[in-house]
């Protein structure tokens, strides 16, 4: 994992979160999905589609209840990447 | 290219309408034939083939090994009850071995951990739980979950298909015997475990499958509801496998990202039946996009089952005016009531008739509690007039009576607005280890309270209502007393402070509303209180909750003293529609806000209040 790897995903991220935000607003790696975004279940299982198919991954269900804020979204992602 | 195929439609052996005397009888003549379970993955590829033959030699497997451990008979196995082949296995090992399943939620939401855990722990409490079985990837949450309660096994299906194999004969599930305890009822924080015997659950699975699907050779399901709610498990495990017919599953969570996915299915296979929640088909409206590269053809569903929450015709209509081009055919909407107290089915609508609508006086209903047609409303012209269009859901099954009653328990004429009651042999037998709750919904005459609301006509029965104060979102029952909680949960709020309602939403969906009392008049600290309980509610339910904060002595009480939700609700409707109507006056262009949503709102609440 580099960091120019996260910079790519992060980049790749934020332009989907500010498609599906319920509430848009400036992104950073602290921004939470659900305080400042207004992201709830159905929201981001629309998003996972497309994170799926951008990242070309399966996102697991279950790294959903760990996920809180985008730095861990991305990492997360560079994770599953890492693991193919 | 794929190498498996999904089990043939027919079965090669004779239909039987779940005529056995319980489930494992059941599975032991599906088992003759060729039908069974498919399993898709999120891209719709087909993962793995269960024939009931190939489910029925491992369930009696894991039933043999499961009889090492010396569990009493009953004793209960609770199951994280994902879309897999190991959830079908063990509850039928659990029917072999003389077990009882508790299938357990297998949803996580955004940032859940700590609530699910939360969760599974109570579940297994509650249903005194001996041994429990997650799935690899919930496994992690499982022992968390369990830790310190004793459990004699916790651990994925490897584990379990490491003990050794008994050689004893099986002893299965007879009809008195309690055949698995449902979970869906009740609060997250105060669960209620429904009790269905082996006979009651035939006997529904009976009805639904002769009577009310009137299932044939050639027939087809596919679904993507989740096993651990009623209409997943007994409607879409239990009574296929009943009927020998085949199933085509996709998780509920790939439904949710693709519900496209649902209905290539049916295309693939020439499905017959499928059913859904309102909210599932609102989703594929909403969601699916003209594609031509990826033709679909639903012309086989002649069965799309609408329950498990009040079915509004427009999100019908729409639903079938986008899939037309398609094939659709509306006339396959078949509307359905019932819950799990019930086992699963109380009545179906007539199949091939589509949504019948009962179109009705709105006024006339909210003033007299009584169904009046449009078409005999005095003056028909009358455009003042609300009208509310109710889908009919059809006579009970057979064998089965459904009362309206008052408020004093006298039963209703026709068209009468009341509470449904309902008696016959698919009833549960109680809630586990709570007799008080029991002895509040269930007759000694054997009358159970639906709590739903709505009336008669002609002997087929019109919801108009649900239980009292229940918000529905997307499909899940949300309680008021849980939301209640979480606000109440804070150090600086007290019980009593909160009263959770439900209001219309612009789109003629519902919205959560929690109305908490909170003295504190600094501005920060008043934001901050209403973020904290709007992230606890989302990571504790998944859905998105709008706060309210006011001052000390405002939410309504009864007369009794108790917090009054429909007060509650007339109130917050007020106080909306009076910052409308200033925002109104104080805007430039007071056009632009006669369509907002808090105006549209304010007047449906008023007549409603009425």
């Amino acid at each position: 994992m580099t960091n120019s790897q996260y910079e790519t995903i992060f980049q790749k991220v934020v332009v989907l979160l500010q498609e599906y935000a319920p509430q848009p607003g400036p992104i950073q790696d602290e921004t939470e999905l659900i305080n400042d975004l207004g992201f709830d279940s159905l929201r981001v299982m629309e998003m996972l589609n497309d994170v799926e198919d951008v990242f070309d991954i399966s996102y697991p269900l279950n790294s959903l209840s760990d996920l809180r804020t985008v730095k861990d979204f991305v990492t997360q992602i560079q994770v599953i990447i890492g693991d193919r | 290219m794929n190498p498996l195929n999904p089990t043939s439609t027919e079965s090669q052996v004779p239909l039987r309408t779940a005529d056995f005397p319980n489930l494992a009888e059941a599975l032991d003549y599906a088992a003759q034939g060729t039908s069974g379970f498919n399993f898709y993955n999120g891209r719709g590829e087909l993962r793995t083939v269960l024939t009931y033959s190939k489910l029925r030699e491992g369930a009696q497997t894991l039933a043999k090994r499961l009889l090492g451990l010396h569990l009493e008979r009953g004793a209960r196995v609770a199951i994280i009850a994902e879309t897999n082949p190991d959830f079908p296995r063990f509850f039928f090992a659990c029917q072999y071995a003389g077990y009882t399943p508790v299938p357990l939620p297998a949803s996580i939401h955004l940032g859940g951990h700590k609530a699910y855990v939360e969760q599974l722990r109570g579940l297994l409490i509650k249903s005194q739980a001996a041994v429990a079985v997650a799935p690899a990837e919930f496994l992690t949450f499982l022992l968390e979950a369990s830790s310190g309660l004793g459990l004699k096994l916790v651990g994925q299906p490897d584990d379990f298909d490491q003990l050794a194999e008994q050689s004893v004969e099986l002893f299965p599930l007879q009809p008195e015997e309690t055949a698995y305890l449902q979970y869906t009822s009740g609060s997250t924080r105060f669960p209620r475990g429904v009790m269905v015997s082996e006979a009651a659950v035939m006997h529904n699975l009976a009805g639904i499958t002769r009577d009310g699907l009137k299932v044939r050779s050639g027939d087809r399901c596919v679904s993507w509801l989740p096993y651990y709610h009623d209409m997943g498990l007994v409607g879409f495990v239990l009574a296929p496998l009943a009927s020998q017919l085949s199933v085509d599953y996709l998780s509920t969570r790939d439904f949710a990202m693709r519900p496209r996915l649902w209905l290539s299915l049916m295309t693939r296979n020439r499905s017959t039946i499928s059913f859904g929640p309102p909210f599932g088909y609102e989703l594929c409206t909403r969601r699916i996009r003209y594609d031509e590269t990826v033709p679909l053809d639903l012309s086989a569903w002649r069965v799309a089952g609408v329950g498990a929450e009040t079915i509004r015709a427009e999100i019908l209509e729409a639903f079938a005016e986008k899939l037309a081009p398609y094939g659709f055919n509306h006339t396959a909407f078949v509307a359905s009531y019932g819950m799990a107290e019930c086992s699963l089915a109380i009545s179906f609508a007539q199949l091939d008739q589509g949504a019948i609508v009962d179109e009705i006086d709105a006024d006339h209903l909210s003033e007299r509690q009584e169904a009046l047609p449009v078409t005999e409303t005095p003056d028909r012209n009358d455009q003042a007039r609300r009208t509310k269009k109710l889908v009919n859901c059809g006579a009970p099954l057979p064998g089965h009576e459904v009362l309206v009653r008052d408020e004093y328990g006298q039963a209703l004429p026709d068209r009468q607005c009341g509470t449904i009651h309902v008696r016959g042999p698919s009833v549960m037998s109680g809630y586990f280890g709570d007799p008080a709750a029991t002895a509040e919904i269930l007759s000694v005459d054997g009358w159970l309270n639906t709590g739903d609301i709505g009336y008669l006509d002609q002997g087929t029965l019109v919801i108009t209502g649900r239980e009292k104060d229940m918000i529905i979102i997307n499909g899940r029952n949300i309680w008021p007393q849980d939301l209640e909680f979480y606000a109440e949960q804070q150090p600086e709020i007290r019980p009593g402070d909160a009263s959770a309602i439900s209001v219309p939403a612009e789109d003629g969906s519902e919205k959560a509303v929690l109305v908490v009392q909170y003295r504190e008049t600094e501005e920060g600290k008043r934001r901050e209180m209403s973020s904290r309980i709007a992230r606890i509610v989302r990571e504790e339910l998944g859905i998105d909750c709008i706060i309210e904060l006011v001052p000390a002595h405002t939410l309504p009480r009864t007369s009794s003293g108790k917090l009054s939700r429909a007060g509650t609700q007339r109130d917050y409707l007020k106080r909306q529609a009076e910052k409308s109507l200033q925002q109104l006056e104080s805007s430039e262009d007071p056009s632009m806000f006669v369509n907002t949503p808090v105006l549209r709102i304010a007047e449906t609440g008023q007549r409603r209040a009425q």
